[in-house]
């Protein structure tokens, strides 16, 4: 058996402590004055090296900031016994408790990833994957930057100018180029993709495939005029061609190319072969930006079928090279967009790309009549400024309502069928050209490939908390679009965020575990083979590597969701295992408690707020602090019941708010099922509660337990 | 009867609080485009809005259109007949419908279907229909039907 230090402080007075504190000679009680001095803090440290730790005083909220290793159990006697006027005996039962747990939990070990290899590899040279090579080459680390297109610049480049102004993308793109092209750092491959990745923060192996080669400094015209294929990219080109971006050549867009070797006749340097290279890098960047939903989709629009209707992006290449001049246009927004047929989000820019569109064809041709459909103006902040000029100065007319459906009439005019809503009638709109803005997709296959998790169309991270303080750190980063849809402008200010990153990580030689993460006994988990936990995470951590589930140490964020779901025993999370926390309840608990297992976000702090205020409540209540009620298994809450406790609560955060999205929701469902099983126990349901308590509401709190008290 | 009590009873009718009110519903529906006074959207939020049922709700073809098309999923087509049924358990078949009921007694269908039809379907390539009185002698035995 372990020794055992168990650290008092009293705060100057403000927590009495139990007189004759004892708990039998192997656990050594040591009252300090201080939490906040050197000796304190080295008092503590060095007890870590040898014995295991329990610290009592304030809230974990307080104590957290001093110590920072996972393996210290903290009990509050400050918030929730001394400032709600319990008893001190109750501190006895809470330091017995932890004894217990910590008695039956393993020590998490410190875990450390070196950063083998200070380079980063940026998948993608659109304007994010651009900005964000610059900042991570500027600070001097080599950087990767691979294009799957024979050109860099992205969606940017292939746009004739930029909302809300109509800046040329010139303005943006030209400088930002040949400030990264030139940077000795960077690496420009393009037509170049990768095929697999492998690794972990610092050290990942990733494999590109390369087709056909760069000669630069050479631009045969002829080499273009020889190529017999004609593709239509929303502009006519052949398959070798010239964009003004970079490199300096004549690219060849393999999806097109037919391998003829016509251009290789010109310029005999060319090269259609593949060839594949295998890179180490420390970190990777996803910068693959977004691509258009397939208008085709959307049968009642007649995309496809009419040639007069077009995806925003054809509509702005054919209008500003002068391929077309409609008379009319209906520019209908949210095409395909927040429809749950289609895609059930809002893509944020295709209002102001609809308004683009507008200017755009004003500006050039003003006698046009232009018409915007939409469901609801987008114009948020300093863009209904954008939405004022078109309709003031511009005189385009907005018609609110989401076309029904376009036909073509026998002259070859396309008609729209649609409810103006604030008429209240039908009206049809006879027009020459309908520019669809049809929202955005992500590049979800190297998502995949590189193991980002997403809920719904874009990664996680950005729905909720992936990335927030507590997660462990990574090598993988999403800059730009490929989050979610982003403007231009956006984009370059929050690519300063994955090159952030790459730099903090690449700039040390190792980078350590924060949050204790969930882990799986192979062996356990080998009989049952359930793969419940895999389901179970809402971050995609728990995945099958060969035949074995694995969790992964830099996206597991520590909630224990997966481990209350495994009912072998075999998935447990670090510092509250089953083991642990069942031996804390039985040993805290006595006849008639109320024992409440409180979340540390949420619940945890409405109790501890009832401190502050100096709220009382039940002496009877006993709190156990946990990462989510996610966690709190079946087990936990019939242990609590045959030790005694006369009322359960279980606490987390308001719906929809769990930190670690779905955890309150997934205890609600256990709960209920638990509570039919209790009816059998002979055990009264109304005595087990599931409650959201905000960490604002500290009198709910006292409520509910005060009414659990009640009970019988 | 509060109609938005009766709507919420429902699993189809719940989803009246889909809409968000884009008229894609309306733009579409036939008898809108045939008659201005008619217009789905307007049913549903002056249904969410003043929980009230009026006598336009029987204008719906149920063609269904709507409700295939509808981004946000709501059930228009059967929260109209949904509110069809409410509205007859209130206040009886109204008037005007009462000769559709007869014609569907007689003949099987709500309109007659005589020779002009036939022919019309012809052209379109659709084998003619007969009368039948199978739907009447369904009607009488279940008790239903015009009195
Ligand atoms: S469910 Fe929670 S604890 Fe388990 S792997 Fe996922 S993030 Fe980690
Ligand atoms: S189509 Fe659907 S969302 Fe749009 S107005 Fe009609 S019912 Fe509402
Ligand atoms: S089902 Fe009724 S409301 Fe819907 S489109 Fe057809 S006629 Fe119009």
């Amino acid at each position: 058996m372990h020794c055992l230090k168990v650290f008092l402080y009293d705060f100057g007075g403000e927590i009495k402590y139990p007189e004759n504190l004892s708990f039998g000679k192997d656990v050594e009680i040591i009252r300090i004055k201080d939490i906040s001095t050197e000796e304190t803090r080295k008092a503590v440290e060095k007890a870590l090296e040898t014995d295991q730790v329990i610290f009592v005083g304030p809230s974990h909220r307080i104590s957290e900031r001093f110590f920072h290793d996972p393996n210290i159990k903290y009990v509050n006697a400050r918030e929730q016994v001394a400032w709600v006027g319990h008893n001190p005996e109750k501190i006895r039962d809470l330091i017995q408790g932890s004894i217990d747990k910590l008695r039956s939990s393993s020590k998490i070990e410190k875990k450390r990833f070196p950063i083998k290899y200070k380079s980063a590899l940026v998948i993608g040279a659109g304007i994010a994957g651009l900005e964000t090579a610059r900042q991570i080459a500027n600070s001097g680390y080599k950087v990767y930057l691979i294009e799957k297109k024979p050109f860099i610049g992205g969606l940017v480049a292939r746009l004739d100018r930029l909302y809300p102004a109509g800046t040329p993308n010139s303005h943006v793109l030209y400088p930002l180029i040949n400030e990264v092209v030139s940077n000795p750092n960077v690496e420009v491959l393009v037509n170049t993709e990768m095929l697999e990745a492998d690794g972990i923060v610092g050290d990942y192996t990733v494999k590109l495939r390369t087709k056909g080669n760069v000669v630069e400094g050479k631009l045969p015209k002829k080499c273009e005029e020889v190529c017999p294929v004609v593709v239509e990219d929303k502009i006519i080109r052949k398959a070798i061609y010239y964009q003004p971006t970079y490199p300096e050549a004549y690219g060849i867009d393999f999806d097109s190319c037919n391998k003829c070797g016509n251009c290789v006749k010109v310029l005999p340097e060319l090269t259609l072969g593949e060839s594949e290279k295998t890179l180490h890098v420390g970190a990777i960047v996803v910068a693959t930006g977004l691509k258009g939903y397939d208008a085709k989709r959307i049968t009642e629009y007649g995309y496809g079928k009419y040639p007069n209707v077009f995806t925003k992006l054809e509509f702005e290449r054919k209008f500003a090279n002068g391929f077309i001049k409609p008379k009319s246009v209906v520019i209908v927004n949210c095409a395909g967009s927040r429809d749950k047929n289609h895609l059930p989000y809002c893509s944020r820019v295709c209002c102001m790309l609809g308004l683009k569109a507008a200017k755009l064809i004003k500006d050039t041709a003003p006698e046009t009549e232009v018409f915007v459909n939409y469901i609801d103006m987008r114009s948020y902040g300093i863009f209904e400024e954008f939405y004022n000029t078109v309709r003031e100065t511009y005189g385009v007319k907005f018609v609110q309502g989401r076309p029904s459906e376009i036909l073509q009439d026998a002259e070859g005019k396309l008609v729209v069928r649609c409810e103006d809503i604030l008429l209240g009638k039908n009206i049809e709109m006879k027009v020459d050209c309908v520019v669809l803005m049809t929202g955005f997709v992500p590049d979800k296959e190297t998502f995949e490939k590189l193991g980002i998790y997403s809920s719904g169309a874009y990664p996680v991270e950005y729905v909720n908390s992936t990335y927030s303080i507590d997660s462990n750190p990574r090598g993988i980063f999403i800059a730009g679009s490929a989050g979610y849809p982003k403007d231009v402008a956006e984009i370059l200010i929050n690519a300063a965020n994955a090159p952030g990153g790459v730099i903090e990580i690449l700039s040390k030689d190792y980078v350590e575990n924060k949050t204790p993460t969930a882990k799986i006994d192979s062996k356990i988990c080998a009989e049952n083979n359930c793969r419940i936990c895999i389901t179970a995470c809402p971050y995609g951590a728990v995945h099958m590597k060969g035949e074995e589930v694995t969790v992964s140490e830099e996206v597991c964020m520590g909630c224990g969701i997966c481990t209350a779901t495994c009912a072998a025993g075999a998935n447990q999370l670090e510092g509250f295992e089953e083991k642990g926390m069942l031996a804390q309840i039985g040993g805290m608990t006595k006849q008639g408690d109320i024992i409440a297992f409180m979340c540390k976000w949420s619940s945890y702090n409405a109790a501890d707020k009832a401190g502050h205020e100096r709220l009382t409540y039940p002496e009877n209540v006993k709190i156990i602090r946990i990462p989510c009620t996610g966690r709190v298994s079946s087990q936990m809450i019939l242990k609590a019941y045959e030790s005694g406790a006369k009322a359960v609560l279980v606490a987390g955060c308001p719906p929809d708010a769990c930190h670690y999205f779905t955890g309150n929701f997934k205890a609600r469902k256990r709960i209920t099922a638990l509570k039919e099983m209790l009816k059998q126990f002979g055990i009264d349901p109304a005595t087990l509660a599931l409650e959201w308590i905000g960490k604002d509401e500290s009198k709910r709190f006292v409520d509910i337990v005060t009414g659990l008290n009640g009970k019988k | 009867m509060d109609l938005r009590e009766e709507l919420r009873s429902e699993i189809d009718g719940k989803t009246i609080n889909y809409c968000f009110s884009c008229g894609m519903c309306t733009g579409g529906c036939p008898s809108a485009r045939l008659n201005e006074k008619y217009n789905p959207r307007r049913i549903l939020h002056r249904a969410v809005i003043e929980g009230k049922i009026e006598d336009d709700i029987w204008l719906c073809t149920n063609c269904y259109t709507c409700q295939e098309r509808c981004p946000t999923k709501t059930k228009v087509a059967d929260i109209i007949s949904f509110m069809r049924r409410i509205y007859v358990k209130e206040k009886g078949i109204p008037e005007f419908i009462k000769p559709l009921v007869t014609n569907l007694q007689a003949c099987g269908f709500t309109a007659p279907i005589g020779e002009l039809e036939n022919k019309r379907r012809e052209r379109m390539g659709l084998p003619p229909v007969k009368t039948n009185d199978e739907i009447k002698r369904i009607i009488e035995k279940t008790g239903g039907g015009v009195k």
